[in-house]
């Protein structure tokens, strides 16, 4: 029973190969016992590799994760204040030194570094929102 | 550049000092609250020779503590992702030129 379903899957193997390139098919790796007894018939030849590529972040995801940032940030007191357009100090409350770890948590979210320069340039979540969608490397 | 933009950045600076030296997250939130301590203390200085010398205290302590590997982000200069993938050289052939 091993036998015939190793002969079975060789002969799937021999038949499906022209089908495709022979450097994205591999009819040696595919009938091995082990594995030919997981796969589907119809995932049998996808030993292509599936790179892709940064999509880019959206002004939404990027709105939506520096507000979730902001109000889990314990001195924002009122979270009702918290929206798309509110500025550090003047609406939140924070103080220059909260802005600075502000910027900070923004910047480990994104996982990117802010030169000093910018990062003393940004008071408000439009003004992050904004350097954020500017970076091509931000996830 | 004003001594509010000078002791922001040392703030900054030392923050990110102490998260290169901290093992772990909740070890640096009470470095953290430590530093943030340290800088409220002096908050209401107004003298302006006082202000430089807490100004070149704090650098020379972020000179001391300096870490010799510090965290880089992936993307950044001398991050391990810095200058990968870049986009491919122009490999079309020049134009044609008619003399």
């Amino acid at each position: 029973m091993f036998r015939t379903a190793l002969l079975r899957s060789a002969r799937h193997a021999v038949r499906a190969a022209p089908r495709y390139q022979s450097t994205i098919a591999r009819p040696a790796a595919r009938s091995s016992p082990f594995q030919s007894k997981h796969i589907a018939p119809a995932a049998r030849f996808q030993a292509v590799r599936c790179y892709s590529a940064h999509a880019g972040l959206t002004r939404d995801e990027v709105e939506g994760r520096i507000m979730d940032l902001l109000k889990n940030f314990d001195k924002v007191t009122d979270l009702s204040k918290v929206n798309v357009e509110s500025h550090f100090n003047n609406d939140l409350g924070l103080d220059s030194l909260d802005t600075v770890e502000v910027v900070m948590a923004i910047e480990e979210e994104f996982s990117l570094e802010i030169p000093d320069k910018q990062a003393d340039a940004i008071h408000s979540v439009k003004q992050a929102v904004d350097y954020i969608l500017a970076q091509p490397d931000a996830h | 550049m004003s001594s509010k933009t000078t002791v922001l950045r040392l703030y900054r600076r030392s923050l990110k000092l102490s998260l290169d030296w901290a093992v772990h997250r909740y070890l640096w939130r009470g470095q953290a609250m430590y530093i943030r301590s340290l800088f409220e203390a002096n908050k209401h200085i107004t003298e302006p020779r006082m202000k430089r010398d807490l100004i070149r205290e704090t650098e020379d302590l972020l000179e001391k503590w300096k870490h010799p590997d510090p965290y880089r982000p992936p993307t950044a200069p001398g991050g391990s992702k810095y200058e990968r993938n870049l986009p491919a050289p122009i490999l079309d052939p020049p134009p044609k030129m008619t003399l």
